[in-house]
């Protein structure tokens, strides 16, 4: 449930382009603090493109991005202050879980987690080990501290990443179709793991996802996009019953039939 | 035939090359790696120029020939004022050229670890710095490991070329022989084995290592 | 001074004439080393025990002593078992022989990057050892590595000083030749410089572009 009404992520007319691609065409969204959305629609729709410009990984062209109420700085603005390659959106207040898991495939699970803590935190290593052990815990990945990420199975993988993500106890967590990359009988594990998170935490969640019905349960907002826009928003009890757009209908008819 | 005493009686000879030959080896080695390493990473720097210079400098040095280069170094910095010494001409001239090299080894280890790296690191609030040095370079390095055991290889056999700047290697110690004794055709069979006694276990360390590589770098990937 | 242009201009035609015979020498010595190379790839791969082994221990052997120990083993050592090749064709025989071995395992990439299932298909059709080679693995196996091969044909080309020492008149010992007349090092070891870098620099973006070409049709 929604925390405040101060919005924790806004969007304001921003469009990124690549090339002479248009990837976001003018998107406006406000998150309220603790809010729960899903974001679902066709491949090439903007999806992950949304999330990635909150972390701050790409640069946007026009528009205003404010997480936390801090500016984000577009493209040109980052040019002009002289920073490249843009600074992590505010501090340490947002985190991200990626569809490639992206371990660190050199450190153990449990040093994986313990690393941004440690050395961005400033935390012992005994504490940074007391709260890995605990976000294993939470995960549901006791007894696998001292294993590679090559040993582990993909399901497994994914939660150490969300452990990993948890472990910088960010306000805003960011989730890119964290399971479209894992074999089919451990999706619902790493489901569960998220589906827990969202019940207990007021952590802002921003979860881009094929599951449907996963989007049903979890959300407080669903989001529907094509093409780089918003087509359709609203709970999720309204746009899988009944949709307004023609577009959001057709979609959910597609993806819901297979 | 010769007599096995004949060519044993010249052994030391060619032992003491094969000394000066690893020790140019060594030299030349450490020049080049810390080079490589340095040229490597200005390839990637964010300012343009400092890409631009280091582009240059490899163009150049991979464009040349190291015998060429030697020479260079041997008989023009003395015209030009330069005191250099055999040794330091060889150390210098192979470390340049084989820097090149390596710092094509070291940019490709780098922009082989792949962005979701950078991406994970980034969203976990750390900087550029701390990401390269904890996160990019070891996974890097570890893929550098094999080419340059191949380079090292490589720069072993082409210190032969210093006994054309009167160093005293293996080589030279063949030549040296020769001049006394004749006999080009055995002279030089043991110094071909003398060479392929320090190169092939090289060689198959390098292999080895590479299988291993395969096998890490595909456990990585199959369970991502 | 330093440089002395009007020097340059006048050793350019001798140094030109040098630049021939190393074009001469590279291009029979990478023609012998495509064959040579082919002949260890096919060999890495036959059916026979023997031949597999042989083919590995030349490759072996060639790949882990220098180049130029090898040109004096062949110029200098075997005429004393009564084999003596002219200075032009030792230094193509020696190159030759060098670079096959490396340009076997270039061969030896492209191949095992062919699918397994070209084998199978190939022999299912009725296709006989040697017709599935030509028809249907080459094809597919050495177009993507010319890339590769033009790296070794501009390696090659570097090393040819290394023939100046068993008196072939190519490049360097055309500027050897004009420092024993002039006392001048400068001018000749520049100059001779600046060529190998022009053509090799020039070479390489022949193939850079070959590369690009094959990637985006």
């Amino acid at each position: 449930m929604p925390q405040s009404s101060e919005p924790v992520i806004q969007l304001q007319a921003v469009s990124k382009r690549y090339g002479d691609r248009t990837i976001l065409d003018g998107i406006d969204l406000k998150i309220l603090g603790g809010e729960k959305v899903a974001i679902i629609g066709p491949s090439g729709s903007g999806k992950s493109t949304i999330l990635r410009l909150v972390m701050g990984l790409e640069p946007y062209q026009s528009g205003r991005i404010s997480i936390s109420g801090r500016l984000l700085p577009s493209e040109a603005e980052s040019r002009r202050e002289r920073r490249r390659k843009l600074q992590k959106s505010s501090g340490h207040d947002v985190g991200m879980v990626f569809q490639q898991f992206n371990l660190f495939p050199h450190m153990t699970a449990i040093q994986n987690v313990m690393e941004a803590p440690m050395h961005v935190l400033g935390l012992s290593p005994s504490d940074a080990r007391l709260r890995a052990r605990e976000l294993f815990a939470k995960v549901g990945l006791q007894g696998r501290d001292e294993a590679y990420p090559a040993q582990l199975s993909g399901g497994e993988q994914q939660r150490v990443a969300i452990a990993r993500a948890l472990a910088m106890q960010p306000e805003v967590m960011l989730f890119d179709e964290v399971t479209s990359a894992l074999d089919p009988e451990l999706v619902g594990g790493v489901l569960n793991v998220l589906k827990d998170l969202a019940r207990e935490s007021r952590m802002t969640m921003l979860i881009v996802t094929h599951e449907m019905s996963f989007a049903r349960d979890v959300s407080d907002r669903v989001l529907f996009m094509e093409k780089g826009r918003i087509v359709e928003q609203g709970p999720p009890s309204q746009m899988f019953s009944s949709p307004e757009n023609e577009r959001t209908r057709v979609f959910l008819a597609e993806i819901l039939s297979r | 035939m010769t007599p096995p005493s004949t060519l044993l009686h010249f052994a030391p000879v060619l032992l003491r090359g094969m000394v000066v030959t690893l020790e140019v080896t060594a030299a030349s080695g450490c020049i080049a790696f810390l080079l490589a390493f340095l040229v490597g990473a200005a390839r990637l720097s964010r300012i343009a120029l400092v890409r631009t210079v280091a582009a240059v400098y490899i163009e150049v040095l991979r464009g040349t020939s190291a015998l060429i280069q030697l020479y260079f170094l041997f008989f023009i910095l003395p015209a030009l004022g330069v005191d250099i010494t055999p040794m330091e001409a060889a150390a210098l001239g192979l470390g340049l050229t084989f820097s090149a090299y390596g710092a094509e080894v070291v940019r490709a280890g780098i922009v082989a670890v792949g962005s979701g790296q950078w991406d994970a690191a980034h969203a976990l609030g750390m900087g550029r710095g701390l990401a390269f040095r904890r996160i990019i370079l070891p996974q890097a390095f570890v893929a550098m490991l094999a080419p340059f055991g191949n380079m090292l290889v490589e720069l072993l056999k082409s210190t032969s070329l210093v006994s054309l700047i009167t160093l005293t290697d293996l080589t030279f110690a063949g030549t040296q022989v020769i001049t006394s004794a004749g006999r080009p055709a055995q002279v030089w069979g043991a110094v071909l084995f003398l060479y392929f006694l320090m190169c092939f276990p090289l060689s198959r360390g390098v292999r080895a290592l590479e299988k291993r590589m395969t096998v890490y770098r595909g456990s990585v990937r199959g369970a991502a | 001074m330093i440089f002395d242009f009007h020097l340059a201009a006048s050793i350019l035609p001798l140094l030109l004439r040098g630049l021939a015979i190393t074009i001469e020498a590279t291009l029979s010595g990478f023609l012998f080393a495509l064959v040579g190379g082919l002949l260890l790839a096919l060999g890495l791969r036959a059916t026979m025990l023997p031949v597999r082994a042989a083919a590995s221990t030349i490759i072996e052997f060639l790949r882990n002593t220098p180049l130029l120990v090898q040109l004096y083993f062949i110029f200098y050592g075997l005429p004393l078992a009564g084999i003596r090749f002219s200075a032009m064709t030792t230094g193509i025989l020696g190159m030759g022989l060098y670079y096959s071995a490396y340009i076997a395992e270039v061969y030896r990439g492209g191949i095992d990057a062919v699918h397994r299932g070209q084998w199978d298909a190939a022999r299912a059709l009725g296709f006989s050892r040697w017709q599935s080679w030509l028809r249907i693995i080459l094809p597919q196996a050495i177009p993507p590595v010319i890339p590769v091969l033009g790296n070794y044909l501009i390696g090659m080309f570097k090393e040819t000083p290394l023939l100046a020492t068993i008196t072939i008149p190519e490049l360097l010992s055309a500027a050897r030749q004009i420092t024993g007349m002039t006392y001048r090092y400068t001018e000749p070891y520049a100059m001779i410089a600046l060529i190998f870098l022009v053509i090799s620099y020039s070479t390489s973006l022949v193939f850079r572009r070959l590369e690009r070409k094959r990637a985006n049709p």
